[in-house]
């Protein structure tokens, strides 16, 4: 009878440690998932300034460059557009001609770069609103003559953030610049929703499109994973639609986008 | 039945033994350790069987001896996996704390009347390596790290130490007092510990597999 008490106690005590050894491993499993999970989030918020850092750095760039256009080379455009105004007139017709042909290209090339320098310069966007600077960035493609360019907006216009606005915009010169570049589309819709939950914003052409499969087996598609990136940046969420065929929509998503 | 329980201080490291050398290529010095430990208690325990089976009349010093030299291997095996995770301050006071202990220890074995089995060294070698892997587990509980403990080698390696040292602490401590009645039964004591070890190097093969 002792013996079997022995050998019960003894079990028992086994038992007892056994239990320990697990409940260590319950309560190791529970520290390290939270621990884990704070370390994501250390990891995505070191991420997320990572890439403010560079768009920042981006935005400097493209105002510095935006500025030299505007002060340098505008002005010498605009200085060679007037030595050329104030030229006499030739009794030759031919060389009249191209004088006249010359003003105009110099115009033109004043205009484009006005143009160049608004759309590179991030303050620009906030000065004007991101519905006004799409507008122009559509009537710079309009211009061009060669394709349709349209701008919707649906619900009641509310600003966005400053920097929410400044990074949509380059997502959608983004978009732009490749449906112009790639789709060989004639035909680009931008479509501006605001609803007091949601704003979205979706860039559709009718282009060719291209199989997204063979984008990411390439390891191509640099500028989309930049859109994405940016929009991760302002809690958007991003999706891209395209097929081979059928064109390309992207869309970006700003749940509670008066929530800074 | 009662025979099986005898041997299975035997069986258990032979069976692990096998293990450690099979998976000897990526050897580390905890590795050897465990290799030591289980020769150990192949050869302490043989030899302790020999001179029960050929009737000699005083095997008690190879218990003695193994109870030292296990606390000193496994003291060496903590000490080699604290090295790669406790601060230096940490890890030299823990070095102290170990070189204390076997010193105590040697002397209990000294100046313990070596006639008749004294518990009081096997007891002290559970309570101290007891305490050491208590620092492993609130260790590992304070500085979570990436990998998952149950998948590391230490890990079954501590746990096989804290389920024997354990209860090894708690068995002898028991035999203390039973010495202390007449007509007490120290087999069923003995088969249980036997028992315990067993399941130590079942622990250990586990400890013994590659990460």
């Amino acid at each position: 009878m002792e013996n079997v008490l022995q050998v019960i106690i003894v079990t028992l005590f086994i038992f007892l440690m056994g239990s320990f050894v697990v409940l260590f491993i319950i309560i190791h499993k529970k520290r390290q998932a939270s621990y884990l999970k704070e370390k994501q989030f250390l990891q995505a918020s070191f991420q997320q300034e990572l890439l403010k850092t560079k768009i920042e750095i981006q935005e400097q760039t493209l105002k510095n460059i935006s500025q030299e256009i505007h002060d340098n080379i505008g002005q010498v455009l605009s200085l060679a557009k007037l030595n050329l105004s104030t030229f006499p007139p030739s009794d030759d017709e031919r060389v009249n001609e191209k004088m006249d042909h010359t003003r105009q290209l110099v115009s033109k090339a004043i205009v484009d770069m006005r143009d160049l320098s608004r759309s590179m310069h991030g303050d620009r966007v906030a000065e004007m609103g991101l519905k006004n600077a799409i507008e122009n960035e559509l009537t710079i493609i309009r211009n061009t003559g060669q394709y349709t360019a349209e701008l919707l907006v649906a619900g009641e216009y509310y600003p966005l953030d400053r920097q929410k606005e400044m990074v949509l915009f380059r997502v959608v010169q983004e978009a732009l610049n490749n449906s112009i570049k790639h789709s060989k589309t004639k035909s680009i819709t931008v479509q501006l929703n605001y609803q007091p939950a949601l704003f979205s914003i979706s860039i559709k052409d009718e282009g060719t499109g291209f199989d997204l499969k063979s984008l990411n087996q390439t390891g191509k598609g640099i500028g989309l994973k930049n859109m994405q990136n940016r929009a991760a940046m302002i809690n958007g969420i991003f999706s891209l639609n395209s097929s081979s065929g059928t064109g390309t929509s992207i869309t970006i998503e700003i749940p509670e986008p008066l929530n800074s | 039945m009662s025979q099986i329980f005898i041997y299975l201080d035997l069986l258990g490291p032979l069976l692990a033994l096998p293990f450690f050398l099979r998976n000897g290529r990526s050897r580390s010095r905890g590795h050897y350790i465990l290799i030591s430990f289980l020769v150990l208690q192949l050869l302490a325990n043989g030899l302790a069987k020999v001179f029960m089976l050929m009737l000699l009349p005083n095997n008690i010093f190879i218990y003695q001896a193994n109870s030292f030299f296990s606390c000193v291997l496994v003291g060496l095996y903590f000490l080699e996996n604290f090295k790669q995770t406790f601060s230096p301050r940490s890890y030299n006071r823990t070095t102290i704390y170990l070189a204390v202990s076997c010193t105590l220890l040697l002397a209990i074995i000294i100046f313990e009347d070596t006639s008749y089995f004294n518990s009081l060294s096997y007891t002290f070698t559970g309570f101290t390596l007891c305490v050491f892997s208590v620092f492993y587990y609130l260790h590992s509980l304070l500085h979570v790290k990436d990998e998952d403990p149950v998948k590391t080698k230490s890990f079954w390696a501590v746990t096989a130490f804290f389920i024997y040292y354990s209860t090894s602490f708690f068995i002898f401590l028991y035999y203390r007092i039973l010495t202390k009645l007449p007509q007490a039964n120290f087999g069923v004591l003995w088969g249980i510990h036997n028992f315990v070890l067993f399941l130590t190097c079942l622990l250990l093969i586990k400890a013994s597999k590659r990460t």
